[in-house]
């Protein structure tokens, strides 16, 4: 089981990066039996800010997805570059 | 006495055939790809005999770079004569399609005549891999694209397609490689085909109207 960050979805001017969590369950021949994919939530970068969204229903912070995903904090810090 | 040789004649030519339609092809695949370097062999035999042995052979990085600068550069080159020629192929399209049913060249056939065939298809492709014998096969790949969640979703395909073909139980490995963009792997397979079912099949589903239809138009005899 692992926490992926997913291809990056442009929607105008906003980017949304998706966190899910990829769940793969195999033999011990190591041959794939099943996979799963959990999407758990979303980082959405503006042009005016950034934030969070948890697919759970619950708020939460850039500070919650970044420890979700450390993928992200290159992501955020190469959006607020170019800022 | 002539109809002597003729019946001589009939005979030996329904041995030889019945020879050529029973006698089993072999086939042996051993392709594989690690990094950028593919190689491999491909060699067809009859009887011993090998009618056809393809050998590839890994490419140096220099050679590999060299090929892909040509591409590239190819593509360029074809790219600009397209915008340059645009205009005139525009012209030309009612023609070549004229032209096409004239020579018999081949052109895509209609989404509805695909639909219309794909039971006849189904069952021929049915056909052919029953008469196809797999006695050796192993392939082990390990792939990646740029998205996770594609990766993961493909990857079910794959091993969806090797249990519904039966290779379940055969020496098949397909990994996921949700890290990013790659495509490695290796595959070995020895089958063998007779000429007969094959031929059986082909004369079963050219019985079968929407197949006709379907080589006409793709023919453009239609």
């Amino acid at each position: 089981m692992r926490v992926m960050v997913g291809k990056e979805i442009k929607a105008g001017d906003r980017t949304i990066w998706p966190v899910m969590r990829i769940f793969v369950l195999k033999t011990r021949e190591d041959r794939v039996q099943a996979i799963q994919i959990t999407p758990l939530a979303m980082l959405i970068i503006e042009p005016a800010g950034q934030y969070a969204v948890s697919f759970a229903g619950e708020p939460m912070t850039i500070e919650a997805i970044l420890e979700l995903a450390a993928p992200l904090k290159d992501v955020l810090e190469k959006s607020r570059r170019l800022r | 006495m002539q109809f002597y040789y003729l019946a001589v004649f009939f005979l030996i030519f329904i041995i030889l055939l019945a020879f050529l339609l029973l006698a089993p092809f072999h086939l042996s695949l051993n392709i594989g790809k690690k990094g950028p370097l593919i190689e491999g062999s491909i060699r067809l035999t009859w009887l011993g005999l090998t009618l056809m042995k393809v050998e590839i052979s890994p490419q140096s990085a220099g050679d590999l770079l060299t090929s892909i600068w040509k591409e590239a550069s190819g593509t360029k080159d074809r790219t600009i004569e397209v915008r340059k020629s645009d205009e005139e192929e525009n012209g030309r399209e009612e023609r070549s399609e004229i032209d096409n049913q004239k020579t018999g060249a081949v052109r895509p056939p209609s989404i509805q005549s695909l639909i219309n065939a794909a039971p006849a298809l189904a069952k021929i492709l049915r056909d052919l891999l029953k008469s196809t014998h797999f006695k050796n096969i192993s392939c082990r790949l390990c792939f990646g694209l740029d998205d996770p969640a594609q990766t993961a979703i493909i990857s079910g395909y794959l091993w969806f397609l090797a249990s519904a073909l039966g290779l379940f139980s055969a020496r098949i490995f397909i990994e996921p490689w949700f890290e990013g963009e790659r495509l490695e792997g290796e595959l070995v397979a020895e089958m063998k085909a007779r000429l007969l079912w094959a031929v059986f099949a082909v004369i079963q589903v050219l019985r079968v109207r929407e197949i006709r239809l379907l080589l006409k138009e793709t023919l453009g005899w239609a």
